[in-house]
């Protein structure tokens, strides 16, 4: 008889005990995923906000601006830092984060996100009302079940609300969309504001909608056929989740006056 | 150098012509020029360096190791290294993470594979020298040349090891070793990343340092196989520059972006490799 006789052998017909988590639930290829916007949670910044979007929690804070010491600058300059909370597992980390281990500084994806935050944001800003000082944001990834360009969307979204807390004078409040390109035996399917990004062709872009949809972030990931049609209609898509997440964000900030 | 308002304005004016004049008198989509030199490190598996008219000068060296498959997460390495920045810098990590995304998504891994427990693993190190312009390009164009020389040696040893316990063994003779698409038995032409400046409804590509200093925005798109690929992305090019005219891009203009690098970029590719050949030929020295 083989029998393995260290175990107790559960009986059969069992359900596991686990949460489910909301990841789990079913999200409609166009629905944008629900969000949770809180502002000012941060006493010590100028400004701050706090998302949660499904299971996925980002928070940012804004200090400045500041004034600076030395040199002379007639305009702000901005810094963002972006930072994982150390038990979370950064996407693809293996790839890019090399000397494991060793936690100092951000590591390579931190860095990533952190300038595509600051390309994005930075043409938004009016650099040239703040003569001698330093913008900083801070961003936390306290929770994320989602892929790495649709993390980047969203921590777009919340810096610029952050912004809007810290009363830094901004020319348009950026939002992003992002959507994929899943293509299952030769059908393609869009999912907007995906989970995943298994094999498909991924498009992220954030845009100021005010100023006649100028792209200030874009960044294409994934499967490498680029057909001029479809790509243009990806983008169309980011534009429309876009603006819904604007409008969302323009009816939080109102309902906050 | 930085420019001054006058000199910032005019080059600007000139630049959103709708017959844009560059500073050189370059075409929107011709390159700068530049030489090589490859396969001139007697350490290394791939060697390349690479020299643009505006004094950037970059050396990319490629070496192999044989890892044990379970072991390791990526078969590539990539290092970067330039003078003047810190390695833990934004700047520097941000040139890692565009080329190690670039290769480890585009590269036959099936010349790597030796037997069914080892591989190769290749670290690429570049070193950038010095850079007047953002250094993407030049980098990516050197590792280009140093990837298409890499001669990694011939195996002589099984290449099924499931039941037996033995490491691989190589040929002795150098003249026995492979180029990688010799492994593979395909042709293999390295992804490269092209950097095309934003200006008015103008596409530059490879903008100089005085151009960078006026662009409206920049994107990098990546190129393999005779099309354009993934990653694409967009980004401000200059370091230090006055942020004025830095602003959002148009749609279209992505897409004719696109349009021209599947265009153009061949041409690269033709005269980066027309450069090996005739390198094979001269036997001199680099300097």
């Amino acid at each position: 008889m083989n029998i393995d006789r260290r175990r107790i052998i559960a009986p059969e017909g069992i359900t596991p005990i686990y949460p489910k988590t909301s990841s789990q639930q079913s999200k409609d290829d166009n629905d944008i995923k629900k969000m949770f916007i809180k502002t000012g949670l941060i006493n010590n910044a100028n400004g701050s906000s706090y998302m949660e979007i499904d299971n996925n929690i980002i928070e940012v804070s804004v200090f400045g601006p500041r004034p600076i010491r030395g040199s002379f600058i007639d305009q702000a300059s901005v810094s963002v830092e972006c930072k994982f909370l150390p038990h979370i597992s950064q996407p693809n980390e293996g790839i890019f984060n090399e000397n494991d281990g060793k936690k100092h500084g951000l590591t390579n994806i931190e860095q990533k996100i952190s300038s595509y935050v600051e390309t994005a944001i930075l043409p938004s800003i009016l650099l040239k009302k703040y003569p001698k000082s330093t913008i900083d944001l801070h961003i936390t990834i306290i929770e994320n079940n989602t892929s790495l360009l649709n993390l980047i969307g969203w921590i777009i979204n919340c810096s610029s609300i952050a912004l809007v807390d810290a009363g830094i004078e901004i020319k348009d409040i950026i939002t992003s969309g992002q959507v994929n390109l899943k293509t299952v035996d030769g059908n393609e399917s869009v999912i907007v504001d995906p989970n995943d990004n298994d094999n498909s062709l991924e498009v992220l872009v954030s845009y100021m909608n005010l100023k006649n949809d100028e792209i200030v972030g874009l960044w294409i990931e994934g499967s490498n056929d680029l057909d001029n049609e479809v790509l243009n209609g990806l983008i169309t898509k980011c534009n429309e989740m876009s603006r819904k997440i604007r409008s969302n964000i323009n009816a939080y900030l109102l309902s906050q006056q | 150098m930085q420019l001054s308002p006058a000199e910032r304005d005019y080059l600007y004016d000139s630049l959103c012509l709708q017959t844009p004049i560059r500073p050189d008198a370059r075409n929107l989509y011709q390159f700068r020029p530049l030489e090589a030199k490859t396969t001139f490190l007697p350490g290394s598996n791939g060697s390349a360096r690479l020299r643009m008219v505006d004094g950037g000068e970059c050396i990319v060296s490629i070496k192999s190791k044989v890892v044990k498959n379970e072991s390791v997460n990526s078969l590539l390495e990539c290092d970067i290294d330039i003078q003047g920045h810190r390695d833990d810098s934004n700047f520097v990590s941000n040139l890692k993470y565009n080329l190690t995304n670039l290769l480890t998504k585009n590269f036959p891994f099936d010349a790597l594979r030796l037997t069914k427990k080892y591989s190769f693993k290749l670290f690429i190190d570049c070193i950038v020298i010095s850079h007047t312009s953002y250094p993407l390009t030049i980098i990516s164009l050197a590792t280009y040349l140093a990837l298409k020389t890499t001669r990694l040696p011939l195996l002589v040893s099984e290449i099924d090891d499931e039941e037996v316990e033995e490491q691989p063994t190589f040929s002795d003779d150098w003249e026995d070793s492979r180029l990688l698409h010799e492994i593979t038995g395909q042709t293999f032409q390295p992804p490269i990343m092209i950097t095309v400046g934003v200006i008015g409804k103008n596409l530059l590509f490879d903008p100089s340092l005085e151009e960078e200093q006026v662009l409206e925005n920049g994107l990098i798109i990546s190129f393999y196989n005779n099309k354009a690929i993934t990653p694409i992305s967009n980004m401000n090019l200059a370091l230090n520059a006055n942020k004025d005219n830095y602003k959002g891009i148009d749609q279209s203009l992505i897409i004719s972006a696109i349009n021209m690098v599947n265009k153009y970029c061949s041409a690269v590719i033709h005269a980066l490799d027309t450069l090996i050949e005739q390198d094979d030929e001269v036997d001199g020295t680099i300097f």
